[in-house]
Order: structure tokens, then C-alpha cells, then sequence
């Protein structure tokens, strides 16, 4: 049922293994010798919409509603009893267990919240290092009700009149709560936080400029991330997830293109390769359910690459205020899991819709006043940007709209 | 072969281990045979990490298991009091419920889904090993509800069915001698309507005569098989075609069976006894 591939869907909106929208207005400088920078980039989304695995907008809403048949009841009914409301349904005539049982409609909210800490320091006149450690508050909030067809209904006033009580009862439960049983079955933990605040991965990274002119200027970079932040536990069947468990490394190059005084362009594509690690995962029974009660204590998860790369555009009104805005194309590979514990196929469960792709677009304002600050005609020399971005088009990603207000200092 | 030894050293078990656990089942007909063969499979179990490996052999000790099983109330002679019956009933149903928790366990290492797309990645020898999990889960099952009582057939039936109809659906019917066909006919023969259904039965059970004739015979060289079809034929009121059948079984002799089916020495011998008892409860004497 649909309402089990949500619950893996709602890991994804959250997992930073994944694809975010990262777009800022970003710049191929490195900040001068002994120049530190500090300052927080606050961001705020929400999810209403998804791009699927064949690139279609589809609403959360409709991802959660799930036509449920009489023959989905019977594979959520507890073994033992299975075989019995079989006998139970022939008996009452319903014969075709592919017919309507009732429709499932769940409402489902995510809103994050992140504050980045931002530190960076200009070693020598080319080269500086950056730090950045997030702080994300995560709401979810669930809902799910059951509308049940006109079969279903008579056949549970008929089961009653006969004084079949028992069977209805199950029927009911079934259909109010489908995976009730599954979790109790599986010793997963039923309840979720509906808000949880936790620090991510911590990221390092540096930039050198390997060539500037007053045309061109050419910066790369490297980037680690560290599995610093907190992660789900292995018996939460609703997994929000912070950070991701293992290391990043990456690379970057950024080229600006000095146009004019007053509008420059930046083309940059970045790497980032997930590195593998081992760790306890469910194993999925069957490509439809991620609910399983078998664990692997060494799965080894290989999250896939990404590729990122920015078209961007800036113009500079004066030295106070400029304007920006670009476009961002990223790339995401396949997760791969294996182990030994079950058949590959079982693993591969696990891999199904884990490519993404993302096309977005971002505009920001950005006012900067560290001239005014060295000519003594501003009390502090700070850069704040705000900048609002949205996915126009992806697979396997959501869609969000972000705004971002990111307030940077300088010191000396 | 020596690049094979080390292998299997490597693996912590013998290559000796596999082909002296064959050789003893092989000769599963003697029942010390029998155990000895499940004793190596169960260390090759316990020492394998291969999937592949774990599911052989908890298909092999589920099938000596239903073999023993079986072999309980089949051999127990004709004047044995209810009491012995019961014991061996009992015996039978423990050695049942074994194998039907063993291939239980073969199947989810594979999953528990009944979508032939989820096992489109398995090798032939993974699908291989899924249908015979999957057939001895549910003869095993057919038996042992058989034994509990006819409440417990129509409670496992769908679940019998559903498994049989998956080995089908992915093309393995062929499995233990067309398998699921030998089982869909018997359930069908041996099931009240509107459970069971006569014309089913049939068309499953020759088919799966059909497909594994015995040499200038008329009988199939899975005698089992030959077995159901007699059943078939007394159900619905042809008990001479039953007889004909029956008397071929009974007619063959152990050089027979050695010549055309070496590996199939036990299944035939505890069969021609089990055709034996028919013969007689059929009054084809």
C-alpha cells in the first residue's frame, strides 16, 4: 500500500544523504589574509508538492491517499487470523478481493527550520577555510482516516447482525490503522516526535583562488563532511533524519566571467562523493512494505554521488546593495545497500526511487557594508542576504520553497 | 578442483562436507543415511555465509524432515492400534511442522513478497532454490493441516494455493516433479466443492504426469504423481484406471527403480507402499 512507501518517502524529505535545495548566491572570492567571517544562514521550508520517479508534480495529499482492497486487508491481517477472514469474506459474498474496501486519506505536514553556523578565515592572500554546522528543527505531523466503501460497510452490519463481532472488529481495526499490527508485529516504536531539533553534519571546507584577472577568476575547492549529526534509531518506524552517518568528500570549481563593472557571472560545478559505511538496517520483505522486522547489523550502505553545478549572475547597484540570481542543476546516483544476511534482491528493495535530479531557480538581495564600514560610515562591516529559491522541475525530490536570510560578519 | 578445495576451506566447511552430505542423501531410504545427511547440512548451515548455500540446505533438511515425516504413519503397519497411530501422527506432525519453519526460513531470506517482479534480479539457481522452499513450505503444510484436521485445510488452503500458483508465476513448475501441479490437483481432488474442483484436479494432475512419463510405462517416474492421479480416479468414480495405475507402481521392482530413478530410490520405495495401501483400501485385488 501507497501509505507504507510515504512513510520511506517522509525519510527522504529530511535525509541530507538527499538531495536540498542549496541555492545560494554564492561568489568565486576568498577572503583576505587573516580576515575571519562568522555569522549565521537561517533557512526556512516547507513541502506541499513532489516531483515523482517520472518527474511528475504530485501533491503530498495525493502520495497519501491509497485505495485500499479487500485484498490489502488480508495481507495486513495477522497470519494466524488471515486464512479466517478469507472464510469470512467468501462467506458474505465478496468473492472478488480485488474489489474496493475503502480509501485512505492522510494528511501530512513537514516544516524545517535551519540555522547554519558560519566560520571562515583567510589563511594567506588565496586560500581560505570555512566551517558550517547546522542546527535543524524538523515538524512533522501525521494524520491518517479511512473512508470505507458501501461493501465494506454492509459487510461489517452483516458480520455484526450474525453476531460475528470478533471478525468485524478486525476488519475495522485493519482498515482504521493499517500498519498497527505490522509495527507491533516488527517491535518498532509507534510514536514519532513531531518536532525534533538536532545538530546536522558538521562541514569544512576551502577555497583557493588559482587565478584572477579582470576578466576572469578561478577558485577551487574542497569540501568533508562529518557525521556529526544525530541520527534515527533503528525501531522508529518514522524516520527524521539529521545527519547522514557517514563522510562526504567533495570538490569544487567555481569560474567568474568579470563582464562589466557591475555585473559578473559564476559557473560552478561541484562533487560530492558519499563514502560507505556499515551500519543496522531493516531489510524490506517485498518492494511494496518498508516496514520489516529483519535487521541487519552490517548492511553496507553506499548512499549515491552528487553533482551539482550553478549558473549565476550578479549585479552590483553600488557598493551597498546587489542583486543576484541564477539557476542550479544537481544530480544525485542510486543508493546501493548489500549484505549478507539476505538475498541481494532484498537489499535492492532498499535502492528503488533513490536517483534524483532537481532544477532550480534563486533571486537574492544582498547588502553589504564593509566599504561603508572601512570609510567609518557604518558601525559594523556585515553582509546580509536574503534569497528565495524553488525547484521548477526533479525526480524523486520535493518541492520546496525556501527563504534564506544569511547575516555574516567580518573581523580582522 | 583444488582451487574448489580451497574455496570451500576457505568458507569453513569441506568440499567433502557437500558431496559426503549428498552421498548420504542419496541413500535418504536408510534412515540413518538420512540423519547423517542432516547433520552435515546443518554445519554446512551453521559455517556457510553464502545465501545461496543457507538455502540449500534448509531445503534439504526440510525435505528429509517431510520425507521422515511421512515415512511415520505410511510404514506403520496395517493391524497398528490407534494409539500407535497417534503416536505416529504426532511423531509425523513434529517432523512436518520442522520443515515447514525451514522453509520458511529459506523464503524470506529471498523475501516474502508473491510479486515476480521483486525477484526479477535472482539468478536461476536463487529462483531455483525460492520454488523449492516455497513447494516444501506448502506440502509440508498441506500434510501436517491434513493431520490436524479438515478446519485447518480450508484455514491453509489459500495460503497452499497462493504459494503453488507463485512457483508457477515464475515459471518453475517443473519443481520436485511439477510440484505445484501434483498439489494443486490433490488439494483439488480431495477438497469439498465449491473448494475443490474436479476438472482442475485433473488438468493439474495429468499434467504433471505427463511432463515426467516413465520410460515404456504409463505411469510417471515421480510416483507420487501417479498416486494422485489414482486418487483422482477413485474420487470420481473410475476406480479401474486407479487400479491399472496402482498395479503398474506395485509391479516395479528395486532394479527398476535403481536403473531409471537412481535418485529418487526413497521417494519411490516409501511410495510403492504408500500405492500399496491404496491398492488394497481400493479393492483392485
Amino acid at each position: 500500500m501507497k501509505v507504507f512507501l510515504v512513510i520511506s518517502l517522509l525519510a527522504t524529505l529530511c535525509y541530507s544523504k538527499d538531495l536540498i535545495n542549496t541555492s545560494v548566491i554564492d561568489s568565486s572570492d576568498v577572503l583576505p589574509k587573516s580576515v575571519f567571517i562568522y555569522g549565521d544562514i537561517h533557512s526556512r521550508f516547507s513541502f506541499k508538492n513532489y516531483y515523482d520517479q517520472n518527474s511528475q508534480k504530485v501533491s503530498l495529499g495525493s502520495l497519501f491517499k491509497d485505495e485500499l482492497s479487500f485484498q490489502d486487508i488480508l495481507e495486513d491481517e495477522d497470519e494466524n487470523f488471515r486464512s479466517i477472514t478469507e472464510g469470512a469474506l467468501k462467506a458474505y459474498g465478496i468473492d472478488d478481493f480485488s474489489s474496493l474496501a475503502g480509501v485512505h486519506n492522510a494528511q501530512f505536514n513537514i516544516k524545517t527550520k535551519v540555522d547554519n553556523l558560519f566560520f571562515g578565515y583567510g589563511i594567506s592572500k588565496n586560500l581560505s577555510i570555512f566551517a558550517l554546522l547546522p542546527r535543524v528543527s524538523i515538524t512533522t505531523s501525521f494524520k491518517n482516516k479511512f473512508q470505507s466503501s458501501s461493501k465494506l460497510d454492509n459487510l461489517l452490519k452483516k458480520l455484526r447482525m450474525d453476531g460475528n463481532y470478533t471478525q468485524a472488529n478486525t476488519i475495522e481495526n485493519i482498515t482504521n490503522n493499517p500498519i498497527a499490527y505490522k509495527l507491533e508485529e516488527y517491535n518498532y516504536n509507534p510514536q514519532y516526535l513531531s518536532e525534533k531539533t538536532n545538530w546536522g553534519d558538521l562541514r569544512l571546507f576551502s577555497r583557493y583562488n588559482v587565478y584572477d584577472s579582470d576578466l576572469l577568476k578561478s577558485t577551487l575547492g574542497l569540501l568533508v563532511a562529518f557525521p556529526t549529526g544525530s541520527t534515527d534509531h533503528i525501531n522508529d518506524f518514522m524516520k527524521v533524519y539529521i545527519g547522514d552517518s557517514q563522510y562526504d568528500i567533495g570538490v569544487e570549481v567555481l569560474q567568474e566571467f568579470k563582464i562589466s563593472k557591475k555585473l559578473k557571472s559564476l559557473i560552478t560545478l561541484q562533487y560530492t562523493n558519499q563514502l560507505p559505511f556499515t551500519s543496522a538496517y531493516r531489510i524490506p520483505l517485498n518492494s511494496r512494505n518498508p516496514l520489516s522486522p529483519d535487521i541487519d547489523q552490517s548492511t553496507k550502505i553506499n548512499f549515491g554521488d552528487q553533482l551539482k553545478s550553478t549558473l549565476q549572475s550578479n549585479y552590483t547597484f553600488n557598493k551597498l546593495l546587489s542583486l543576484g540570481g541564477g539557476y542550479q542543476l544537481q544530480f544525485k546516483s542510486p543508493d546501493r545497500y548489500s549484505g549478507t544476511k539476505f538475498s541481494n534482491n532484498r537489499y535492492n528493495f532498499l535502492e528503488k526511487n533513490t536517483d534524483q535530479s532537481m532544477h532550480s531557480y534563486f533571486l537574492g538581495l544582498t547588502v553589504n557594508t564593509l566599504d561603508a564600514f572601512i570609510n567609518k560610515k557604518f558601525i559594523l562591516p556585515i553582509n546580509l542576504t536574503t534569497t528565495y529559491t524553488h525547484q521548477f522541475a526533479g525526480k524523486n525530490v520535493p518541492i520546496a520553497h525556501e527563504v534564506q536570510v544569511s547575516l555574516l560578519s567580518f573581523y580582522k | 578442483m583444488k582451487i574448489l578445495l580451497i574455496f570451500f576451506s576457505i568458507l569453513g566447511y569441506s568440499q567433502s562436507d557437500y558431496e559426503t552430505a549428498q552421498l548420504a542423501f542419496n541413500k535418504k531410504y536408510d534412515q540413518n543415511q538420512s540423519l547423517k545427511s542432516k547433520k552435515i547440512y546443518q554445519k554446512i548451515y551453521a559455517q556457510s555465509n553464502e545465501i545461496t548455500d543457507k538455502c540449500f540446505c534448509l531445503n534439504r533438511i526440510s525435505y528429509l524432515d517431510f520425507l521422515s515425516g511421512t515415512r511415520k504413519t505410511i510404514e506403520l503397519p496395517q493391524n497398528a492400534s490407534d494409539a500407535e497411530k497417534e503416536i505416529a501422527q504426532k511423531q509425523e506432525l513434529a517432523l512436518l511442522k520442522n520443515s515447514i519453519q525451514l522453509a520458511q526460513e529459506c523464503k524470506k531470506l529471498f523475501g516474502t513478497s508473491f510479486d515476480i517482479g521483486d525477484y526479477t534480479e535472482l539468478t536461476n539457481e536463487e529462483l531455483n532454490l525460492l520454488s523449492e522452499a516455497h513447494y516444501l513450505y506448502s506440502t509440508s503444510l498441506a500434510r501436517a493441516s491434513e493431520i490436524e484436521g479438515f478446519r485447518v485445510v480450508l484455514k491453509n488452503w489459500p495460503k497452499i494455493k497462493k504459494s503453488m500458483k507463485f512457483i508457477i508465476n515464475l515459471k518453475k513448475e517443473d519443481t520436485f516433479y511439477f510440484g505445484p501441479f501434483r498439489t494443486l490437483g490433490i488439494a483439488n481432488t480431495k477438497m469439498p466443492s465449491p473448494f475443490g474442483n474436479k476438472t482442475e484436479a485433473y488438468k493439474y494432475l495429468s499434467q504433471a504426469s505427463d511432463n515426467t512419463t516413465w520410460e515404456n510405462k504409463n505411469i510417471s517416474k515421480y510416483i507420487y504423481n501417479s498416486i494422485a492421479l489414482a486418487d483422482y480416479y477413485k474420487k470420481v468414480k473410475e476406480p479401474e484406471k486407479a487400479c491399472t495405475l496402482l498395479g503398474e507402481i506395485l509391479s516395479l521392482t528395486r532394479e527398476d527403480i535403481e536403473k531409471t530413478n537412481p535418485s529418487l530410490i526413497a521417494e519411490t520405495l516409501i511410495d510403492q507402499k504408500r500405492a500399496k495401501k491404496n491398492y488394497e483400501s481400493f479393492s483392485c485385488n
